[in-house]
């Protein structure tokens, strides 16, 4: 969560920067040690939500380098809280910050003890924001705010040691000093004492009596150079090395709206000359501190005030969800309506159309389906007969169109029936007579005609069978013949005759059997009798 | 953070408001869904009565058409004397009257026992089922005129036997026919058909 509140705390005083229109200003404060919070902690009231930094820049701010073995988590951290306590026990804005492994022991990491060791006034606005329950989400330092302006600053071949010096709007200069980008230390020089702006030897005097405060076993020279960077110093021109008479500082202003630029702030926001605080006010919002001096006792309502916000983002999005669902719910729910009333409004169309009242459903005693089923089996039945008179009227109309036909005996029966009588005992309606006939091609009659039959017609078929002579016969078997296929021609003229086959003949003519006769006085002995059989549909639908 | 530390009324003053939403918002959606489940259970309900009625009105419809097609042919039917139990007395009587109308020279019948009559082209379930008894006449005829006179006239008696093979042969096709014999021989098989109501059936097979 980014500050919208900065209390930035001096020795002096404390100023109020709040966040309006894309950067910082300073809105309210007091006098130190002496002066009436109450405008401030009212204006904070305006707005509780508004989350708080307290940014800390005094001279009891003291910093120290030591290592720690390397431990689990939770080890590390009791670990850390024992060494803060024995190096800060009057304090309880203290703070631990691990920097690495060091180069040459990998199981031995180097650690940074931090404390503002007379933090009188810090407690006192803490307890008041404490007071008006306002978030404070952290405390920190200018120093622990350092990093990234050591990051994005130094130089493109930097040297081991760096040194950021800032000109603080009361007129003091911090020194924060870096090795290999560690934070080693920083220090705060009174405005009394601080060189003045554009006073180089004095400030490098300063430098040089500062490294030596920092790390005593240091020497800056050519070849252990430090980079000096120098922040909101009026009346300097930026430049990449500034002369500053000795050969171990190498001193960089940089341009204020470039350094604006790389460090992510508003153009030129950061780097008014003079005012350093408003760089560091500023870096807080895009930049993360490397540790934080307020014990969790103090950020409670910060705590807090992070599970309201979550909690009613959470609401929000169940709420959303709830909303979302209900929609969907009312989007469904008017849909079933249209459907349920279409459902029943074809319901009582039914009920109208099907009307129980109805005199028709009770007239008969018998299931109408049941009578259906009769009636079609009885249909089928009588599908399945011939009229006896159909078949002696195509007989007859035959003889009568030939004189000389004489039936001696006719038969009819169902095909099915033949087809059954066939295979039982083997053309049984054939040998009646006591004549087993034969077809031509030596088969029974039946089974090509079937066949035929079957394929040609859905109508029931049935076998005719008419045995019968030529009368008067004069022994002429050619006119006996003629006579016989005359009638044959005349049976086939019936619509209703499906084939008509000859199975027994006035003479057998078939050049693969034998033929015998006699010639005598006689001629009333001689007979031309023939056998046909015929196919016939029961009705004369044609196939 | 400890719950003795929390601070209620602080965190109560936050939350309350999207609570409060969030509780409506809870409600309303419960409320809908509620509904919903009621709307669906309601039109599953009437769809599944709207599903019954459209089959019984299928099957009234069915059932009228059926009736106004066949009641017609159905009452015939059952006042031939084809709907029911086998008409084998009125039958034989029939055909003993017909013979003696006719004054045929002799005719002998028998009659088979009934049993259920099966073809491919009668369909359990389409078609009622049928019981046929097979009548057998051996026939001594003056003319072939009498055959038909003969089956036309039994054909008409109750249960409308049905002829289904006939052979029919002169005796003497030489000699002139003499009116006072026999002058042709016929041997016919007719089909006394009976189809037995559904709840007779059962009756009779109780357990099927």
């Amino acid at each position: 969560m980014k500050p919208r509140h900065v209390a930035y705390l001096t020795s002096s005083e404390v100023v109020l920067y709040t966040w309006d229109n894309s950067q910082y200003v300073p809105v309210s404060g007091y006098e130190l040690p002496n002066g009436d919070p109450t405008p401030l902690v009212s204006y904070l009231r305006q707005t509780p939500s508004a989350v708080i930094a307290i940014l800390v820049d005094v001279l009891e701010e003291e910093h120290q380098q030591a290592t720690i073995a390397r431990l689990g988590r939770r080890d590390q951290s009791a670990m850390l809280a024992r060494k803060l306590a024995r190096a800060f026990p009057r304090t309880n804005y203290r703070n631990a910050a691990v920097q690495g492994r060091l180069p040459n022991e990998p199981q031995t990491a180097r650690i940074l003890l931090s404390g503002l060791t007379k933090a009188e006034h810090l407690g006192a606005l803490l307890g008041l924001l404490a007071e008006a329950k306002l978030p404070v989400a952290r405390v920190c330092s200018p120093a622990l705010l350092s990093r990234p302006l050591v990051d994005k600053l130094r130089p493109a071949s930097p040297a081991d040691a760096t040194l950021l010096v800032s000109r603080q709007r009361e007129g003091s200069l911090r020194l924060t000093f870096y090795r290999d980008r560690n934070l080693v230390g920083s220090r705060l020089i009174r405005r009394s004492v601080a060189a003045a702006p554009g006073d180089i030897p004095r400030l490098v005097r300063q430098l040089e009596e500062s490294v030596r405060y920092f790390d005593a076993a240091f020497a800056p020279s050519a070849t252990n150079p430090v980079d000096v960077i120098l922040l909101c110093e009026p009346g300097t021109e930026p430049t990449a090395a500034l002369g500053t008479g000795h050969d171990g500082f190498r001193l960089l202003v940089p341009d204020p709206v470039a350094a604006a630029a790389k460090l992510g702030l508003g153009t030129g926001a950061g780097l008014k000359p003079g005012n350093a605080d408003l760089l560091f006010v500023s870096l807080l919002r895009q930049h993360a501190p490397a540790g934080d001096f307020a014990p969790p006792a103090d950020r409670r309502y910060f705590e807090l005030h992070r599970m309201r916000v979550f909690g009613r983002a959470a609401c929000v999005v169940l709420a959303g969800g709830a909303l979302l669902g209900s929609a969907l719910n009312v989007a469904g729910i008017l849909r079933l309506t249209g459907e349920t009333a279409n459902i029943q409004a074809t319901i009582w169309s039914l009920y109208r159309e099907m009307d129980p009242t109805s005199p028709s459903r009770d007239l008969y005693t018998a299931d109408p389906l049941e009578m259906e089923r009769i009636v079609r089996a009885w249909q089928l039945l009588e599908k399945h007969v011939v009229e006896p008179r159909d078949l002696f009227s195509l007989v007859s109309a035959a003889v009568d169109a030939n004189p000389d036909i004489r039936v001696d005996r006719i038969e009819w029966l169902p095909l099915q029936a033949v087809t059954a009588a066939t295979a039982d005992s083997g053309s049984a309606a054939d040998e009646q007579d006591g004549e087993p006939v034969e077809s031509e091609a030596g088969t029974t009659a039946t089974e090509p005609a079937m066949d035929e039959a079957g394929a040609a017609t859905s109508s029931p078929v049935f076998r005719l069978v008419i045995r019968g002579h030529i009368q008067p016969f004069a022994g002429d078997y050619p006119l006996a013949f003629m006579n016989v296929r005359t009638f044959m021609q005349a049976l086939r003229a019936d619509r209703r005759v499906i084939s008509v086959k000859a199975i027994k003949e006035p003479l057998d003519l078939n050049p693969r059997s034998t033929l015998t006769g006699e010639v005598t006085a006689d001629l009333k002995t001689e007979k031309a009798g023939f056998t046909l059989n015929i196919l016939v549909r029961a009705s004369d639908e044609p196939a | 953070m400890n719950l003795p530390k929390i601070d209620w009324i602080y965190l109560r003053q936050g939350l309350l408001s999207a609570g409060m939403a969030l509780l409506v918002c809870a409600l309303v959606w419960g409320g809908t869904t509620l509904y919903h489940t009621r709307a669906t259970a309601t039109q599953a309900a009437e769809q599944q009565r709207l599903d019954g009625l459209e089959a019984e009105r299928s099957e009234l419809t069915q059932r009228r058409e059926a009736l106004r097609k066949f009641a017609r042919i159905y009452q015939q039917l059952a006042l031939d004397g084809v709907v029911g139990s086998e008409q084998r007395l009125a039958v034989v009587q029939a055909t003993r009257l017909a013979s003696e109308a006719l004054r045929l020279p002799y005719l002998k019948y028998t009659t088979n026992p009934q049993q259920a009559f099966e073809a491919p082209w009668l369909v359990p379930g389409v078609t009622a089922p049928v019981l046929v008894s097979q009548l057998d006449l051996q026939l001594g005829l003056v003319h072939e005129l009498d055959l038909l006179r003969l089956l036309g006239q039994i054909r008409n008696a109750p249960g409308r036997p049905q002829v289904l093979s006939c052979s029919l042969e002169m005796l003497s096709p030489d000699i002139a026919p003499d009116p006072d014999r026999a002058n042709l021989t016929g041997n016919c098989q007719l089909a006394l058909y009976s189809i037995p109501r559904e709840s007779a059936l059962v009756a009779a097979n109780p357990e099927n």
